[in-house]
């Protein structure tokens, strides 16, 4: 009762400012709260993140040629996962992919690469996924290599694959992404093409992202 | 005088009933546009498409096909849900009096399984469909470079479309 005045102002400031500072922190969660998180935008046929993300290391071939990560820098990436056993949705897309990239005025065509990996290393080797590859169209890279590389690309930019059961020969299908993964020209993911597209749009987002990209690297 | 070209007559009524016999019985399907896509060669699967019309006043079933230029022939479905590309065997292609199905890219599809031989634009395919009432349909399917456009492959949701 008798304490000093000093003493008793202290604990009535110290409280005062936990008071404020939890108003504060709670006005701070409260706006943290009501800001949406960054949507991905809409670019043509393609949604594009707003935040691009580093591929993490892998080393993949195709034929005789080792690549990996820095091989995807410089320019604009078309990912498509698939497997040469693949009846339908792989040469679909790939001739879809291969009549868009004819379709780009050649100053764009150059900053546009594709690349076919393979998620069925066990019987497409490097060799088999470039030649396949290649059948589309110039400049279409197939590729392949061991199973950890190959998740390890697949994992950073969302695509999914799961083998089939085998068939009484032995054979068997394989499920997967029929998206298009966008890597940008610093090697980062940016974004996917999801079907159904067709040549003309994808062209033209190819046209925009690399336009884009020249306008503010 | 008359016996003659009676005889002669019957003789072209026989002549008439073997080329009717020869042509076969009036097919059950109209096929429309039929075609294999030329693949990379050596590559281990190809697929065929065409748009499979009944004419008829009855349902028709495509049960299963087959090619001598192919180990096997299975109709399938491609199915993309979520993103994910999956195949559905299509055991039973049932075809609706006055009703048209397409096999197409990216959608319903022959899964041609285990080549004989390199195939390459220009050239065809003999392959039969077998039917419900278990009569056969013969096809010629020319080799075509792909191209043209669009997937057919439809993302998201189809609740109850693709019954099997």
């Amino acid at each position: 009762m008798g304490a000093p005045g000093p003493s008793r102002a202290l604990l009535a400031a110290a409280a005062l400012t936990a008071l404020a500072a939890g108003a504060v922190l709670g006005w701070l969660v409260h706006e943290q709260r009501q800001r949406p998180p960054p949507q991905p935008v809409r670019v043509g046929a393609a949604l594009v993140l707003p935040e691009r993300t580093p591929l993490p290391a892998f080393r993949l071939a195709s034929g005789e040629r080792t690549m990996d990560q820095t091989a995807l820098r410089g320019r604009w990436t078309l990912l498509f996962f698939g497997y040469t056993h693949c009846p339908d949705v792989c040469p679909t897309t790939l001739a879809l992919v291969a009549e868009a990239l004819g379709r780009l005025p050649p100053a764009v065509r150059a900053h546009v690469g594709v690349w076919f990996v393979s998620v069925d290393p066990a019987r497409d080797d490097p060799a088999r996924a470039a030649s396949y590859a290649a059948f589309f169209g110039q400049g279409i890279v197939g590729l392949s290599g061991a199973r950890a590389d190959i998740d390890r690309l697949a994992r950073a930019v969302g695509a999914y694959y799961e083998l089939g059961e085998r068939d009484a020969g032995g054979g068997y299908l394989v499920n997967h992404s029929a998206s298009l993964f966008l890597v940008d020209p610093a090697g980062r993911f940016a974004g996917v093409v999801a079907p159904p597209f067709d040549a003309a749009s994808l062209a033209a987002t190819l046209e925009r992202l690399v336009q884009q990209e020249e306008a503010s690297p | 005088m008359s016996a003659r070209i009676a005889h002669a007559a019957l003789g072209l009524a026989a002549l008439a009933l073997a080329a009717a016999a020869a042509a076969g019985p009036v097919p059950r399907l109209a096929v429309e546009g039929a075609h294999v896509h030329a693949a990379p060669p050596g590559a281990p699967v190809l697929a065929g498409y065409m748009t499979l019309r009944n004419p008829g006043p009855r349902p028709v079933a495509v049960t299963g096909a087959s090619s001598p230029e192919f180990e096997r022939v299975e109709i399938h479905r491609t199915v993309v849900r979520d993103g994910v590309a999956r195949m559905e065997p299509v055991p039973r292609l049932e075809i609706a009096p006055g009703a048209a199905v397409r096999l197409e890219p990216g959608g319903m599809h022959l899964m041609l399984v285990g080549p004989r031989r390199d195939l390459r634009p220009g050239d065809r395919v003999r392959l039969t469909l077998r039917l419900g009432d278990g009569t056969e349909q013969a096809l010629e399917l020319p080799v075509r470079r792909m191209g043209g456009g669009t997937t057919h492959m439809h993302g998201g949701h189809s609740p109850g479309a693709h019954g099997r």
